[in-house]
């Protein structure tokens, strides 16, 4: 079964309203779980704390 | 939808069933051992490659799909076809594999009341297992699982961090203990640390550099001292060599006379004449000469003369080993001029650089400017100050040991701070990954938590009202699935039963509940994936159904089946058979087949109407030979006919059947007779294409008229054949053929087809367009 089309809506809401992942971030990894892809959590998870620390968004967001 | 089976199982002979799907559901009525269980494994078989029911028994060991394989024919002879809509697939066996050919646009979902038993009574996590293709999204189920694994992985991570730091901490602690002035630091580890990394990397450098330039030349000096001191007695001997050996030559050349090398040479020439030669006169002066005497002389005068020469020779290396002796002392004093400049040199640049207190150097080391000043006296005085060195070169290597120490102990400490720092960095990524991994997983989780109870829910909310309409006022007021909320993977079964909250199905319903409650679960849960392509196939799902709620359930199977591409439901009920073969429930949208007895030799096969069997009956009766053809075959019309009469009017027939689980004529006879006024009142109207009445045939005659002669069907037709010869076997045959066929001519439309349709509410008519005979009444008298 694919991510159903609530699912995504809400995954999306939930990460932005808790300030979990970046906009651009967030959307990406909705769209790897749309697309059945692997997500590669180190590399989000690492890129989201550099992109905290330093202040900015790496990803363009 | 025709299905098509060859040698599979139990069928020996070609066997092929047709299912109109035209209707929603088709009722396949068959006896245990009839073929109900071979066909949906056939199904199975077809559609998914599977031995069907043979998969979840244990066969010993041998390979389940060979045992599909009919006892009487081979492994190649096996085959299975489905079509649907103009499309077929077939399976073989091709050694222990399915060979499939051919694609079909439906899928297939089976149950048995084995499987239905289980979804109820199994284990929540079991439970789960069976439904989780229904309610998971195995994309968050993945991800969730691969980011727990990574937030396991990072808490790991995190431990071998803050051990690391601790470790650290300690060798700090340890270095502070061990080499802190603890009068000075007390307990200050920081400042000590703080002053030990004061100095800088580059003045540390230099300053080691100096005092081990300074500790080199020392130990240079003291090197070189001993072969330099060694070297002036060794001159002195030397000396004194030479002049002991001139001291002999001279004395040695005093002792010989004339011209020494022409003697010499005169001397050898005369020695080898003589050593040629024995004559006794001189060869010169023709003096007479003793030759012996002659030959003694020159060999004393040569001795003589050789003795000088090897004192030449002492002397000559007497005065070599002296100037050897001489060249190597001088090396050896500019190498020690070298070393004191230098050692001038680093020490002054040691006290210039004002980093420590250190001692004078010596002023036989300080006064010296060439290396030819390095005479044997002022080895003496440099000999004399030597102790005075000790302690300079003391202070050099205590400074340069506790440079040495510093030095290390910055090393040490900058990579144990180096360590905490990096270690701690890196315990600040992790744990940002951790809390926020866990986050998001939380929002993975209730996602996939809430997406499942939703789909539960609704799962839930059909299944209970599937339920309640089978168990319509019977308190209970909701029965709920759900997913456990802290247990993965765990689907509880909840309800309110009898006013009681949190009560388990399991626990408070009966078997039959538990089936329907089941049945309704899997019903709904198919429901959610594309019913329109499924076939379901419920084999002898719900036996254990009582007759108060088969109608129920059968109209609710009936609404449902209209979801699905088809349902197929088989059983061996006979009250079901019953309602359905003579449409006393419904006979909307529903077909009804019924398998016959199986045999070995014949395999599965359909049962007959009794218009299959007519025509052969007249035959028999026209050729008037075969008595026992003829009460035979009036025998199989009227278990027919009898069936169908006893059937629509609901008769009472004995709960056991007997052995062979089939009622026998006396069975229907009595049931037909036992209700009071339903024989005088069976009246069938034969009509004509305009739907006019033509006549009306009171039926009871012709029964009784069967009735009298059953004795004959048993004596002749079948069992009893003792009475055989004892009477006019053909006419009394042929009586109860004539008796059956006038029954069956008043009863039965032109193609000799039972009434078996109730749609015009009044009567019980003939199938198909034209209806043209009505039989009267619809319901049993009172």
């Amino acid at each position: 079964m694919k991510l159903p089309e609530p699912s995504a809506k809400n995954i999306l809401s939930a990460l932005a309203s808790k300030s979990l992942l970046a906009e651009s971030a967030a959307k990406e990894l909705v769209e790897s779980l749309e697309n059945q892809k692997d997500v590669n959590w180190n590399l989000v998870l690492t890129k989201q704390f550099e992109s905290e620390q330093g202040g900015h968004d790496e990803t363009g967001a | 939808m025709k299905l098509e089976l060859e040698a599979f199982r139990g069928v020996s002979r070609s066997f092929s069933i047709k299912f109109d799907t035209k209707q929603n559901l088709t009722v396949l009525y068959g006896e245990n051992g009839s073929g109900k269980t071979t066909i949906s494994d056939a199904f199975e078989f077809v559609i998914d490659g599977t031995a069907g029911s043979l998969e979840e028994k244990s066969l010993d060991g041998k390979a389940k799909l060979g045992q599909l394989v009919n006892a009487r024919r081979t492994k190649a002879d096996l085959s299975v076809s489905l079509t649907v809509r103009n499309k077929s697939r077939s399976a073989t066996l091709s050694g222990a594999k399915v060979q499939h050919a051919g694609e079909l646009d439906y899928q297939l979902k089976v149950l048995s009341r084995k499987n239905i038993t289980r979804l109820v009574e199994e284990k929540p996590a079991e439970r789960f297992r069976r439904i989780q293709d229904f309610v998971s999204i195995p994309v968050l189920d993945r991800e969730e699982a691969a980011l727990n694994e990574l937030v396991l992985s990072e808490k790991r991570n995190l431990e071998a961090q803050s051990k690391l730091i601790t470790q650290a901490r300690d060798i700090l602690a340890d270095l502070f203990s061990e080499h802190a002035d603890k009068a000075k630091y007390g307990d200050h580890q920081g400042q000590w640390q703080k002053d030990i990394l004061s100095d800088s990397a580059e003045t540390i450098a230099e300053n080691f550099r100096i005092l081990q330039d300074l500790n080199q030349e020392i130990t240079r000096l003291r090197d070189d001292f001993k072969p330099l001191a060694e070297s002036y007695p060794a001159i002195k001997k030397a000396r004194g060599a030479v002049d002991r050996e001139v001291a002999s030559l001279t004395k040695l050349i005093a002792d010989s006379s004339g011209n020494l090398a022409k003697a010499f040479e005169t001397l050898q020439q005369a020695q080898g004449f003589l050593k040629v030669s024995d004559a006794d006169t001189c060869p010169v002066c023709d003096t007479e000469i003793g030759h012996d005497s002659l030959v003694q002389k020159v060999d004393q005068k040569l001795e003589t003369l050789k003795a000088v020469t090897d004192q030449s020779q002492k002397t000559k290396s007497a005065q070599e080993a002296l100037q050897n002796a001489l060249t190597a002392q001088k090396t050896l004093q500019e190498s020690f001029f070298a070393i004191i400049s230098r050692l001038n040199t680093v020490h002054q640049a040691a006290v210039d650089s004002k980093q420590w207190t250190l001692p004078a150097l010596v002023p036989s080391i300080v006064s010296i400017a060439s290396a030819d000043e390095l005479s044997e006296e002022w080895f003496n005085e440099l000999k004399a100050e030597a102790p005075q060195l000790k302690p300079l070169s003391e202070t050099v290597e205590k400074e340069h040991a506790a440079i040495q120490i510093r030095k290390n102990l910055q090393t040490e400490i900058r990579q144990a701070i180096k360590r905490i720092k990096d270690a701690t960095d890196d315990a600040k990524r992790i744990e940002f990954i951790i809390k926020r991994g866990e986050s998001i997983k939380s929002v993975l989780h209730d996602e996939r938590i809430r997406h499942a109870n939703e789909t539960l829910e609704a799962i839930s909310g059909d299944f209970a009202k599937l339920y309640s309409t089978i168990h319509e006022g019977e308190k209970i007021e909701s029965i709920k699935l759900y997913l456990h909320p802290t247990k993965k993977a765990s689907a509880q079964f909840d309800g309110s039963l009898f006013g009681k909250e949190d009560a388990s199905p399991v626990a408070y319903l009966s078997e039959s509940h538990l089936d329907t409650l089941g049945l309704c679960l899997f019903l709904a849960l198919e429901k959610r994936e594309h019913p329109e392509k499924t076939i379901l196939f419920l084999d002898d799902a719900i036996a254990s159904v009582d007759e108060a709620h088969m109608e129920r359930l059968y109209q609710l199977l009936l609404d449902e089946a209209s979801h699905f591409h088809h349902v197929i439901i088989s059983s061996h009920y006979q009250p079901l058979r019953f309602k359905f073969r003579w449409g006393i429930l419904t006979q909307k949208k529903v077909e009804f087949l019924e398998l016959g007895r199986w045999t070995l030799d014949r395999g599965l096969a359909l049962q007959k109407g009794p218009n299959s069997e007519v025509k052969f009956l007249r035959h028999y009766l026209e050729q008037g030979e075969h008595a026992s053809a003829i009460a035979n075959t009036a025998g199989l019309i009227l278990e027919h006919i009898f069936d169908f009469l006893t059937g629509i009017y609901q008769c009472r027939l004995p709960r056991n059947p007997g052995a062979e689980q089939r009622w026998t004529l006396d069975h229907y006879k009595g049931g037909l007779k036992g209700e009071k006024h339903l024989l005088s009142s069976l009246r069938c109207e034969h009509l004509n294409e305009e739907g006019n009445m033509i006549k009306s045939v009171d039926l009871e005659p012709l029964v009784e008229a069967v009735f009298t002669r059953l004795q004959v069907r048993n004596a002749i037709g079948c069992h009893f054949k003792d009475l055989a010869g004892y009477f006019d076997e053909i006419g009394e045959a042929s009586a109860l053929g004539n008796a059956t066929l006038a029954l069956v001519e008043a009863l039965c439309d032109e193609n000799d087809t039972l009434p078996d349709r109730r749609k015009d509410g009044c009567s019980w008519h003939n199938r198909g367009e034209t209806v043209t005979r009505r039989l009267y009444p619809l319901l049993k008298p009172e």
